[in-house]
């Protein structure tokens, strides 16, 4: 349904950073499914596989309002993450399955839940996360005066 | 077709582990702007991950108790943005499987976050 570049016009995020592949199933306001193929040589460390089903929700509260640059589309910002539990390591090689449904959205904060999978088998559980977007300028203004002035000043 | 790489570890920044005991743990660190995660994270406007904050506190605790194992995010709270140049100091109250860390930029406030863990054999 939606491939690299499609996300790449979704969400900021680029390689490394990058952590959706694909999206397979999307319902607007709803739910996503989303996969990601873990490359390199070590498990998938916790936080990461956090970050990628983050990233899952994200293409799902702004599939509609894509910001693909956060100079000029705002920042993704978190704000709560509560009960999000591990199973077991996630190894090179594998694809997860992110499952996100969206239970909440107020302008540009969303509340979101789901898990993650790999076949059958539940890798992480997402009790609640709560994200939202923010203005470049105001989370580092400084660093914009020189970003607009050509600069690089971070 | 756009070929890919993962982060292989969550963060290169070193954890300076200042005090650790049976219930307090204590440490400081700084972000690591060669960080290759930061090209992408985001173009022209490298910005701190929240899950490397989560990451800081879990290496902390790793660096007290090596062999446990993270179970539960239990709660994160994010409360102010951190600049690259920032130096976090975490500490951590530990009360049996979970630790409470808070982490603070210049004594000001900077996330909450509570950790679960298991022992690495269970």
């Amino acid at each position: 349904m939606l491939d690299g570049d499609d996300i790449r016009r979704l969400i900021p995020h680029r390689p490394p950073m990058l952590l959706v592949d694909r999206v397979s199933e999307l319902v607007p306001r709803r739910h996503l499914v989303g996969s990601y193929t873990v490359t390199g040589s070590h498990p998938l460390p916790p936080v990461l596989l956090l970050e990628s089903w983050g990233q899952a929700a994200l293409v799902l509260i702004r599939h509609d309002r894509p910001m693909p640059d956060v100079l000029t589309g705002g920042v993704p910002v978190a704000g709560v993450f509560e009960e999000i539990r591990f199973g077991r390591p996630v190894w090179p090689g594998e694809t997860v399955e992110h499952r996100v449904r969206l239970t909440r959205l107020l302008a540009d904060t969303g509340f979101v839940e789901g898990e993650t999978v790999i076949g059958s088998e539940v890798v992480m559980r997402v009790g609640r996360l709560v994200g939202a977007v923010r203005p470049a300028a105001t989370l580092r203004p400084a660093a914009l005066a020189g970003v607009s002035d050509g600069k690089e000043s971070t | 077709m756009t070929s890919r790489t993962s982060p292989e570890c969550a963060t290169t920044a070193r954890i300076e582990l200042t005090r650790a005991s049976d219930d307090e743990i204590v440490a400081r660190v700084r972000p690591d702007r060669a960080d290759p995660v930061f090209a992408g994270h985001y173009p022209g406007f490298p910005l701190l991950p929240g899950v490397h904050i989560v990451e800081y506190v879990h290496r902390a605790v790793l660096a007290a108790a090596p062999t446990v194992v993270l179970a539960e995010l239990v709660y994160c709270r994010f409360l102010r943005a951190i600049d690259l140049d920032d130096e976090l100091v975490i500490k951590v109250r530990r009360d049996g499987e979970l630790c409470h860390g808070t982490v603070t930029v210049s004594d000001a406030p900077a996330a909450e976050v509570v950790l679960r863990y298991r022992n690495g054999g269970d």
